[in-house]
């Protein structure tokens, strides 16, 4: 029998090496620790694998419920981009259609629809960081498109551990699991503050506390007949709190939740069987309904919706792998007997071969694009650009700014002062609405593409100038409007100088120029030749003055 | 749903800590006190649980992280340091207390076969115990610190040559001299190699390792985890202790410069499974058949509380070391460990001594734990006390202090972030004499800036501690992170120091506005400067 501390030691020696790969590589960790895990299965047994595997998910649900943010819930409800759920629709239901041409019985088919429709947040947001950050559409879009599938797992989750304890009606039931979410509540209002106070400023009492929360609630949850899963998602959100307030918290949280995640996934791993020809027939079913299905059909819902083709494929391109929330429902669907040991099985390959296509599907996502574009597999919707462009044909002398932030918005003052005649290229549906209140002429589409230069004309312009940092981007614009002067903009030196070799006639490294003017500012500052009072001041007036064009409100 | 018994013990575990926890701070009880409290009340007090393996097993893996912890803070110069008067002190000590241990036990009444072990359960003194209240008092790094970490990782050696000896004894057939030494010799043999193996892997395996793995936290974090196990694993096989190989496996990725980010990962870990040795050390703790001997338990505790700093004092200051360091050091040691309950236990149930004297053991390390863990949080109140007073002048050490303390940052500027825009800022400001702290999360970023570098992520406290906001002159973001932007106004302001952020975006201003951003460093528009100055000077030129 090997004890737990062994089977915890043999879990992390073996996913050491599998880690390593995957960080050579730039692959995402997760399904190098479930390959890990099908190796460690040879050495841990089955019961104290299930063992470990709860924790995990009781920590994986429990660190959602205190990482949630409500605010954007609100946004994403908002938005109009709760339309993309039809895409979870319509590839959960030919998830569960597939499984019925394998001949499952529709109980367990639908977790295959489950597995289909949902995609991973940790692999696919992990991998968008940059675009996110830069607030790029494609980045937003899948951003939010991941957030409400998590919310969605998560009521699947609920409702699936209801039906598993039917002692009670499911009313009852959801009753039961909405008070102990109110529990939740009250405790975070009420307790929780009152915890911090006694705990007076020490975190590691702090982790304690919100460990016993856990274990609370879930006991809790245990009896009154509802999951512990709901137990650690109310958890969850009784220890949810102010962020920056509770730092050595937070930092306590992720360190465990991290530990045991890396568990889980090997756990995961280690749960599956040998293999035979009837589960890899049925996983690569899913891989194909993943990895090609769900893309082309978001690709199709996103464009419908008005985005243009290359935003919509590149969104696309980082949804296509299953979800760790899958895996769970999975997990759970197992554990009580749902699901057969085959099935379970071919959730779990599928999810590990997709989140690694789906991390190189998103490194070569342009080229992807560029060869579908290019075979005209994917109607470019010349229709929409021109719909919503508003230019002259025969325009000539002009100056194109590309990208209609704050200093695109400053150059189109400029140029409407002098009498410049200008035309913006900008393709963020936020801003569309600004763009045709605010500029005279403009072309709404994506600036990587041809045909929305084809529309502004840069041979007959004067001047083309990009106000966005990203290298491809400026490229392609060196390319695109080869033969006309092309100031750029870039966020390194070195790629500044990379993009004067290639014929720009100027680029702007804004990090550079904030940086001289804050040493200016301290050195000012220091030498009393401008008091705090002052400079605070001036930097209002700066940000009143400007927030009359502010985009975002 | 499955078998949850682990769950809920733990949960009753971690539960029952907290409230003791919370209960007794008005008292000001050291965290570690509380635990064991917790854990008499859980066990012997109420029956609630009752000690299992796999409790035992948590409470084991939560030693080895904390072991862990320490090597990681220790580099190796810094060991070799101390070498010496670790061995020195910790062998004295032990031949000192194990012949005085004896000499009183005997006197109390004991036979000479319970004397004897009696006098090898005092003998031992608490690893865990000392080194989670010097890492609770940030001390572990200090001189003193790591003279007493030394010391108790000598008498860790000793302690597997004597289990190995009491395994020995308990054999139920006749004692094999042969095989038991030939144990000590796996064993001795074993620590040697994993040292080795250590330090080769230090200097050429584990930089390259981590240098793949550094730019992601979570992944170096799991990869420490990894090599721990592995360390202690093979010591476990060789006989040694997991607390040896924790250690040894810690010391090995000290040396890299990824250690301060790694221990801050550790740390919640370690907090969180040491709770749960304590509570199951109290769990142990059978007081109710010590009443009989209680003269025999204050005579003894006493002796441990009082004999052993003595002992230590009388060592360490013969090896020229100040007053002030060794007396800190000696307060250290005044209490039994862990081992002794094991020690004790193993003789019980092959016989050799009766349950009282377990019990015994149990309350001297009750009171001694309790008692020296406010000895250790108030050691340097207590050092004053007894300076004042001229109580240490017979040891004759020279009361001047040998470790000149490194004068704290104060007035510097922090730049976090070592981008274009963050490298710019650094130099810019070195130039003009300014103190600079640079702080970024990839360490090669912060080679080659002329000033004082930190590697860690801001959105750790620890890390934000580290940098001092609150003597800072002024702190600047250079990142394009809006979160940890957003914390690092919010940490400045409550420091109480001016900030500078990147605003990189304009959705971004809003959130600094509020957090009462005092600068924010304005990218966009100095590039819009530039690029309109440059719009109209080639409008004009044509």
């Amino acid at each position: 029998m090997v004890d737990l501390l062994t089977a915890l030691a043999i879990i992390f020696i073996v996913a050491g090496p599998f880690l390593l790969i995957a960080n050579k590589f730039e692959l995402p960790t997760v399904p190098l620790l479930i390959v890990a895990g099908l190796v460690a299965g040879m050495f841990i047994e089955e019961e104290l694998t299930l063992e470990l595997a709860q924790y995990g998910i009781a920590l994986l649900v429990f660190s959602f419920g205190v990482g949630i943010q409500f605010d954007t819930v609100r946004t994403v409800l908002l938005d109009s981009e709760i339309a993309t759920l039809g895409q979870i629709l319509v590839v959960g239901s030919l998830g569960i259609g597939s499984g019925l041409a394998f001949g499952i019985p529709l109980q367990e088919s639908i977790y295959l629809g489950i597995a289909a429709a949902l995609s991973s947040t940790i692999v696919g947001t992990a991998l968008l960081q940059k675009e996110i950050r830069r607030n790029l559409v494609r980045g937003r879009l899948a951003q939010s498109i991941q957030f409400v599938q998590d919310l969605i797992a998560l009521v699947l989750l609920l409702i699936l551990s209801a039906e598993a304890f039917a002692m009670d009606p499911i009313a009852t039931q959801i009753g039961y699991g909405l008070m102990l979410l109110v529990g939740a509540v009250l405790v975070n209002r009420y307790v929780f503050d009152l915890l911090g106070r006694l705990a007076g400023g020490s975190s590691e009492l702090m982790i304690i506390g919100a460990v016993s929360l856990l274990v609370l609630f879930m006991s809790a949850a245990e009896a009154i007949g509802v999951s512990i899963v709901v137990g650690a998602f109310a958890a969850g959100l009784a220890v949810r709190h102010d962020k920056d307030r509770y730092m050595g918290l937070y930092n306590g949280i992720e360190s465990i939740k991290d530990f045991f995640i890396a568990i889980f996934f090997v756990t995961i791993g280690a749960l599956v069987a040998v293999p035979t020809v009837e589960k890899v027939l049925l996983a690569s079913g899913l891989v194909l309904l993943t990895a090609v299905a769900k893309p082309i059909v978001t690709t199709a819902i996103l464009i419908y919706q008005g985005y243009e083709a290359r935003s919509a494929t590149l969104t696309s391109l980082s949804i296509d792998q299953v979800s760790e929330f899958a895996l769970i429902i999975a997990i759970e669907a197992l554990i009580l007997g749902f699901l057969e040991q085959s099935v379970f099985d071919a959730i779990i390959l599928a999810t590990a071969v997709t989140m690694i296509t789906s991390s190189l599907s998103q490194r070569y996502d342009e080229q992807i694009y560029r060869a579908l574009a290019d075979r005209g597999l994917i109607v470019g919707r010349h229709d929409k650009i021109d719909a919503w462009s508003s230019c002259a044909d025969d325009v000539t002398d002009h100056v194109i700014i590309v990208g209609y932030g704050r200093q695109g918005q400053q150059l189109v003052e400029t140029c409407e002062a002098i009498g410049q005649r200008y035309i913006v290229i900008e393709n963020d549906p936020v801003l569309r609405d600004t763009v045709r209140l605010e500029c005279k002429e403009f072309v709404f589409g994506d600036a990587m593409e041809k045909y929305t230069w084809e529309k502004a004309h840069p041979e007959a312009a004067r001047l083309v100038i990009s106000t966005v940092p990203i290298e491809p981007l400026s490229r392609r614009i060196l390319n695109l409007a080869s033969g006309t002067d092309t100031i750029l903009s870039a966020d390194t030196v070195d790629s500044a100088f990379d993009l004067l070799n290639q014929g720009a006639l100027y680029v702007t490294v804004t990090d550079l120029l904030a940086g001289e003017q804050l040493v200016q500012y301290v050195q000012a500052l220091i030498h009393g030749d401008l008091t705090p009072e002052a400079l605070r001041y001036k930097q209002q007036q700066l940000l009143e003055k400007r927030s009359d064009n502010a985009v975002y409100r | 749903m499955g078998e949850l018994d682990i769950l809920f013990n733990l949960g009753t575990i971690i539960g029952g800590a907290f409230i003791v926890v919370l209960a007794t701070r008005w008292l000001n009880v050291p965290n570690i006190v509380a635990y064991i409290v917790a854990g008499l009340l859980l066990g012997p007090v109420t029956g609630i649980l009752s000690v299992t393996h796999t409790l035992e097993l948590i409470a084991e893996f939560g030693i080895a992280l904390l072991l862990f912890l320490v090597g990681l803070e220790l580099s190796i110069a810094k060991i070799k340091d101390v070498g010496p008067v670790a061995v020195a002190a910790g062998l004295g000590q032990v031949v000192f207390t194990a012949a005085g241990g004896f000499g009183f036990a005997y006197l109390l009444g004991f036979d000479p076969f319970e004397a004897l072990f009696i006098a090898i359960a005092l003998t031992f003194s608490s690893t865990v115990v000392v080194v989670k209240l010097l890492e609770q008092k940030d001390d572990l790094d200090a001189l003193y610190g790591r003279i007493a970490v030394g010391i108790f990782l000598v008498q860790d050696l000793v302690v597997v040559v004597a289990l190995t000896f009491v395994a020995g004894m308990t054999e139920t057939d006749a004692v094999e001299t042969a095989e038991i030494l030939s144990n000590l010799g796996v064993a001795f043999a074993g620590m040697i190699g994993l040292l080795v193996v250590a330090l080769l892997a230090s200097r050429y395996v584990l930089p390259s390792l981590f240098g793949w793995v550094a730019r992601s936290p979570e992944v170096s974090f799991i990869w420490a985890l990894c090599w721990c196990f592995l360390f202690v694993l093979a010591a476990e096989e060789m006989g040694l202790s997991v607390e040896i190989g924790a250690f040894l496996a810690g010391i090995a990725l000290a040396q890299l410069p990824y250690n301060h980010d790694l221990r801050r990962r550790v740390n919640p870990l370690v907090n969180f499974f040491i709770a749960v040795f304590f509570v199951y050390l109290g769990l142990q703790m059978e007081l109710g058949a010590a009443l009989q001997y209680w003269d025999a338990a204050l005579v003894l505790s006493l002796f441990v509380l009082i004999g052993n700093p003595l002992i230590f004092m009388i060592i360490i200051t013969r090896m020229g070391y100040s007053e002030r360091n060794s007396f800190l050091t000696s307060v250290t040691v005044a209490q039994i460990s862990e081992f002794s309950f094991i020690l004790a236990a193993m003789a019980l149930s092959a016989g050799l001594i009766e349950e009282s004297i377990l019990s015994l053991i149990a309350i001297i390390g009750f009171a001694t734990i309790g008692i020296s863990a406010y000895m250790i949080l108030y050691n340097e109140e207590l050092y004053e006390f007894m300076h004042r007073w001229g109580l240490l002048r017979i040891f004759g050490a020279s009361t001047e202090t040998e470790e000149p303390e490194d004068a704290p940052l104060s007035n510097h500027v922090i730049v976090v972030g070592m981008n274009t825009m963050g490298r710019r800022i650094v130099n810019d400001l070195c130039q003009r004499g300014q103190t600079v702290l640079a702080i970024d999360y990839d360490a090669k970023k912060l080679e080659g800036l002329p000033c004082k570098g930190l590697q860690g992520d801001v959105s750790h406290s620890m890390v934000i501690e580290a940098a001092r906001f609150e003597s800072a002159q002024l702190v600047v973001s250079a990142l394009n992170i809006e979160e940890i932007n957003n914390l690092l106004a919010f940490k400045a302001n409550q420091a109480n120091v001016p900030c500078s952020i990147h605003a990189f975006d304009h959705s971004v201003r809003h959130d600094l506005k509020v957090l009462n951003t005092d600068h924010m460093l304005n990218s966009q528009q100095a590039g819009a400067n530039r690029i309109l100055s440059a719009l109209q000077a080639h409008i004009k030129s044509d």
